[in-house]
């Protein structure tokens, strides 16, 4: 038989509201139905890139990264998430599954940082070349 | 609601329970898959590591088929399974002491390679995690293979014991009389993916059915015509019963072991559809049951 792998949006929401009550000293909250869309479309990522998550999700994790980017504004909030939770999970499987989520959260802050906030034009690099990027910058050599 | 499936077999009874308990045991096992360090696995490896958990539990089940492992906290499922799968190796790993030592070795490079390669499996085989998976290439055919419900060191010891059979029956008979029915089935043996038992196999039914010299392998040309007028005025039936006969004489003839004789009857029974096309087209005998004299 089938085992169904279906994210739950609940949990992900759940979370989502718990962070909310950090991200608004940074001036930067999710409505509820930003919520349930970016629940949503966390399965949606996941299986676009060939990724099975049994818990509540990466988001959290971004948002706690990302909450104080200077790069990151309440009106394209909702919508950056959806594109860093989608950019990193293709990270992620050019990275490996051992690779810790953290180091790839590290490097797509810089990144992101770097890029003046454009979530397009990290969409757009690999692994290997945000890496050679960031590591550039990094050094001073742009 | 976008979702990914997996494939895995579940009991017939209890679905529901054993879905949620299964979710649970997968999630255990990804977080220490990824030292807790990642939230997510590619679907190939969730796949991979949810058909470990079904595997070592089945292996639970197997030794202690009396538990209720629904009533089991994950942890124990975990720590047992693998520990069922540890004991399990080990045992593996003296069959393939014992299926080094097998005959013919030289007769064939993929025989060499795949027992080489099996060599590997002891090292790379991680039964926390990946138990169901065969980390090593297994060339070599075996004459009735491995069914492919089996995984794992499970799968692997089967293929053992299979060859080990094999290796069995090939004993009882002379070298040189092998090689010489190994070069008429197939000269290029030695390079091909080719079983060597087979071939031997077949030869000594032949003989058995005409009550030839066994241990040259040699059926003869008057043997095979004598065969011919034997079989052709049968029915399909009464043919496939003639084979299973002379499987059970044979094994009787060699003093083959249980296990061995079961095999040799299997391989005898599997002769069945190749007489039937010799007879039907008038051919020879020569690439079932080779004469030499």
């Amino acid at each position: 038989m089938e085992f169904q792998i279906i994210p739950q949006p609940r949990e992900t929401v759940q979370i989502l509201v718990e962070a909310n009550r950090r991200t608004a000293r940074y001036g930067l909250t999710l409505t509820p139905e930003q919520m349930t869309a970016l629940a949503e479309s966390r399965a949606r990522a996941l299986l676009d890139t060939g990724r099975v998550e049994l818990g509540a999700g990466i988001l959290p994790q971004i948002v706690e990264m990302f909450c104080d980017s200077p790069n990151l504004h309440q009106a394209e909030y909702a919508a950056a998430l959806e594109a860093l939770q989608a950019i990193f999970y293709r990270c992620k499987n050019e990275a490996g599954d051992l690779t810790p989520d953290e180091d790839i959260l590290r490097l797509l802050r810089r990144a992101f940082d770097r890029a003046g906030g454009s979530t397009e034009y990290l969409a757009g690099c690999s692994l290997a070349e945000l890496v050679r990027w960031v590591r550039e910058g990094k050094h001073g050599t742009d | 609601m976008a979702q990914t499936d997996l494939t895995v077999s579940l009991p017939e009874h209890d679905r529901q329970a054993w879905q949620m308990k299964l979710w649970e045991l997968l999630r255990l096992q990804t977080e220490r898959y990824t030292s807790g360090q990642s939230t997510s696995v590619r679907t190939d490896t969730a796949q991979m590591l949810l058909r470990s958990i079904c595997f070592s539990l089945d292996q639970i089940q197997q030794a202690q088929p009396e538990r209720n492992l629904l009533q089991e906290s994950l942890d124990i499922l975990l720590q047992e399974g693998a520990e069922v799968v540890r004991r399990q190796t080990a045992r593996t790993q003296l069959q393939y002491r014992r299926a080094c030592r097998c005959l013919y070795q030289e007769e064939s490079v993929s025989l060499r390679d795949t027992l080489r390669g099996i060599g590997g499996f002891f090292h790379d085989y991680d039964p926390q995690f990946f138990a169901a998976e065969v980390p090593c290439d297994i060339d070599y055919q075996l004459a009735h293979p491995v069914p492919d419900k089996l995984l794992g060191v499970a799968w692997l010891r089967d293929y053992l014991d299979r060859l080990l059979l094999e290796d069995t029956v090939l004993r009882r008979f002379r070298p040189d009389a092998v090689r010489r029915v190994l070069a008429a089935s197939c000269p290029d043996h030695q390079e091909l993916l080719v079983n060597l038992y087979e071939p031997a196999a077949a030869a000594a039914l032949g003989v058995t059915m005409t009550e030839g010299d066994l241990f040259e392998l040699d059926i003869t040309a008057a043997g095979q015509v004598t065969l011919t007028a034997w079989l052709a005025p049968m029915s399909v039936c009464a043919r496939r019963l003639a084979l299973e006969r002379a499987g059970e004489t044979l094994a009787r003839r060699l003093e083959l072991p249980a296990g061995a004789a079961a095999y040799l009857r299997e391989t005898a029974l599997a002769l069945a559809p190749r007489v039937e096309a010799v007879l039907a087209s008038g051919g020879g005998w020569q690439t079932i049951f080779p004469a030499f004299s």
